[in-house]
């Protein structure tokens, strides 16, 4: 089937009232899942999945993403006004959307991040579309050592990340990294630091140790301070939708950028969206004429992450469909519905198979643009939450982090889990630890040990240098250290001038 | 000069964090510490230097009597959560909490409370079908 033919042929299956009606639904439903912490677009599709029995394809279909994107911007939503990550993907939002929230421009942020998060997913959605073709040869290039790289470079940009001390900033990033050792090792299985608690050999759950790290923290932050979570505006709020809005459009080529990164990550499979997320922002900073801005409110900080985690969804769904990988946790639940749907993944989704590929993509459109729509009408009304005071907004958020971290799993001691990490992330903010380096090398540490291990195995110890793509990739992530190392330098010079 | 104040406390806790996440790396086998060791001897390293190397921050020292009450309270939270479960302890959490503060006046306070418990125990109890457990003992 022709690819023109496929992508019309796709969108007439789509605009019937049912499956629109049943998109509206998941919707609705995503957005209220993901403005709870800890409960991603995961749960909310694996609780979906029991109800969709009896249902067709295209309305299945239309539900389930349509609820799993909408979780992700409802996960912007709490990172951006109350700095809790919904999910770890919307974790590069807390950098710059709650500093936003901060200096009074919560309406503007949310307004770039619906809008940045919109356009992603149509950018993205387009760039799929027209990719499906160089798709299999850039997948099949990339092997263990490309991704330990990655991962490497992910970690460089640390020094971009790390506004205080780089002393600091490095041993936030170790801690991560050892947290994330806490477990059974990956390829000989021997349990490590689990203190011989049944609980630690699964190692430490990330979402919990998110919500401990950057909501818990913030929550006694708040009753040590005695203030609100926008301390430093008085009177009204100085910023309007609109305003971020326009921001998104103006910013029209970080958008584009933001969102064919966003593309091709998800594309690979296993990187996963929050080291995509983290990415963007990484590469606005690094692109940015004015870097010293983020981390303190720049409104490029959210556009970035956004617009990424946006396209990410259609990258992601292409390894699922064309070869039964999935990209990420959130597409293995999404194939698990594909299965009993009787969609079988294959190559010959990109060739028989394409009115269904296509229908995919067309249900991530139109979720984009219903999640936008449904979450710039309530972003008013959100935007006010956090001006409420500290004394009404501590036991009420306190209590829906210590219920997000209880809920993840089920597990009465992520609670006590997330409570320590909560003390912990205090006194690292307190003291200028940023939370942000720890967080970034713990989701990176498993991927490093992993794709070493294996590339050892397979290439020998000089690995890197038999791969050409590797070299490749390590030439670049040494200039771009080096870049950034650079004007970091410059930056604290002009600051001592 | 070597100040024992609160960064310095918490820099010497993490020095003896990785310190003893080095000591404890050395009893794996050599796959399982390829990355755990130079890293805990590298954090370790780092911790030193920070010590000795980090500008002056702005922490405040006189709070510390707040920081305690504040994990105090979270505790007393958890163990509410603990003995009566999510529901019932989230609602007696707010109530206390904002009878105590006195922003609000008692039917506003118990409206909030209430509207916490009952959205809590619909999603624990209706939507995700969960039980209070359980798994506390996993821990220890």
């Amino acid at each position: 089937m022709d690819i023109f033919d496929a992508a019309i042929s796709s969108l007439t299956l789509l605009l019937t009232y049912d499956v629109m009606l049943m998109l509206f639904i998941g919707v609705i439903y995503g957005l209220c899942v993901g403005l709870m912490p800890g409960l991603g677009g995961i749960v909310a599709i694996a609780l979906l999945l029991p109800f969709t029995m009896g249902f067709g394809v295209i309305p299945t279909l239309a539900l389930l993403l349509g609820a799993h994107i909408a979780t992700i911007w409802g996960g912007s939503v709490t990172s951006i006004l109350f700095n809790v990550p919904g999910a770890a993907k919307s974790l590069a939002l807390v950098f710059d959307g709650h500093p936003m929230t901060r200096n009074g421009e919560a309406s503007r942020a949310l307004g770039a991040s619906a809008m940045a998060a919109l356009l992603g997913g149509i950018i993205g959605a387009i760039f799929l579309a027209l990719s499906i073709p160089l798709v299999r040869p850039v997948m099949l290039s990339i092997g263990p050592s490309e991704y330990l790289i990655l991962a490497l470079w992910g970690l460089s940009i640390i020094a971009t990340f790390s506004d205080g001390s780089m002393l600091k900033g490095g041993v936030a990033t170790c801690l991560g990294m050892m947290a994330a050792f806490v477990g059974m090792d990956p390829i000989t299985g021997t349990p490590r630091f689990w203190m011989d608690s049944i609980y630690l050999l699964d190692g430490i759950y990330f979402p919990v140790a998110m919500i401990g790290l950057f909501a818990i923290s913030e929550m006694i932050k708040l009753y040590v301070k005695q203030t609100s979570f926008v301390e430093r505006v008085e009177g009204r709020e100085t910023s309007t939708l609109l305003s971020g809005c326009k921001d998104a459009f103006k910013h029209w080529w970080l958008v584009i950028r933001s969102s064919l990164l966003g593309l091709w990550i998800g594309v690979l499979p296993g990187i996963g969206a929050s080291v995509g997320g983290i990415a963007a922002y990484a590469q606005a900073v690094q692109t940015s004429k004015n870097p010293e801005k983020f981390g303190k409110g720049a409104v490029e900080g959210v556009i970035a992450p956004d617009a990424t985690l946006g396209a990410n969804e259609g990258g992601g769904l292409l390894p699922t469909l064309a070869f039964g990988i999935p990209g990420g946790e959130s597409m293995a639940i999404l194939l698990v519905a594909f299965l009993s749907m009787g969609i079988v993944p294959g190559p010959q989704m990109l060739t028989t198979d394409l009115d269904l590929v296509f229908a995919m993509v067309w249900i991530i459109v139109f979720a984009n643009i219903f999640t936008a729509i449904i979450g710039l009408a309530i972003s008013p009304k959100l935007s006010k939450l956090p001006r409420l005071n500290p004394n009404i907004m501590i036991p009420i958020v306190l209590s829906v982090c210590l219920f997000g971290a209880y809920v993840t799993r089920g597990y009465f001691a992520d609670m006590v889990l997330a409570f320590l990490f909560g003390i912990f992330g205090y006194y690292m903010d307190k003291y200028k630890f940023s939370r942000a380096n720890f967080v970034i090398g713990m989701v990176l540490a498993e991927m490093i040990e992993r794709n070493l291990h294996i590339s050892l195995g397979l290439y020998g110890d000089f690995f890197i240098f038999t791969q050409p793509v590797s070299i490749i990739l390590l030439v670049l992530l040494f200039i771009t250290t080096a870049l950034s190392l650079k004007r970091k330098n410059n930056r604290s010079k002009e600051v001592n001038v | 000069m070597f100040k024992l104040n609160g960064e310095n406390v918490f820099i010497l806790f993490l020095i003896f964090l990785s310190a003893g996440y080095f000591i404890g790396s050395l009893s794996f086998g050599p796959n399982a510490r390829l990355l755990p060791l130079p890293i805990s001897l590298f954090s370790l390293a780092l911790c030193v230097l920070a010590m000795f190397f980090k500008e002056e921050s702005e922490a405040q020292t006189e709070t510390l009597y707040r920081e305690i009450k504040a994990i105090l309270l979270i505790l007393f939270f958890i163990l509410i959560i603990a003995f009566i479960g999510p529901s019932i302890g989230s609602g007696i959490f707010c109530i206390f909490y904002m009878l105590r503060k006195q922003n609000l006046n008692i039917y506003r306070s118990l409206a909030i409370s209430l509207s916490v418990a009952l959205f809590i125990y619909y999603i624990f109890y209706q939507f995700l079908q969960l039980t209070p457990d359980s798994n506390f003992q996993l821990l220890f």
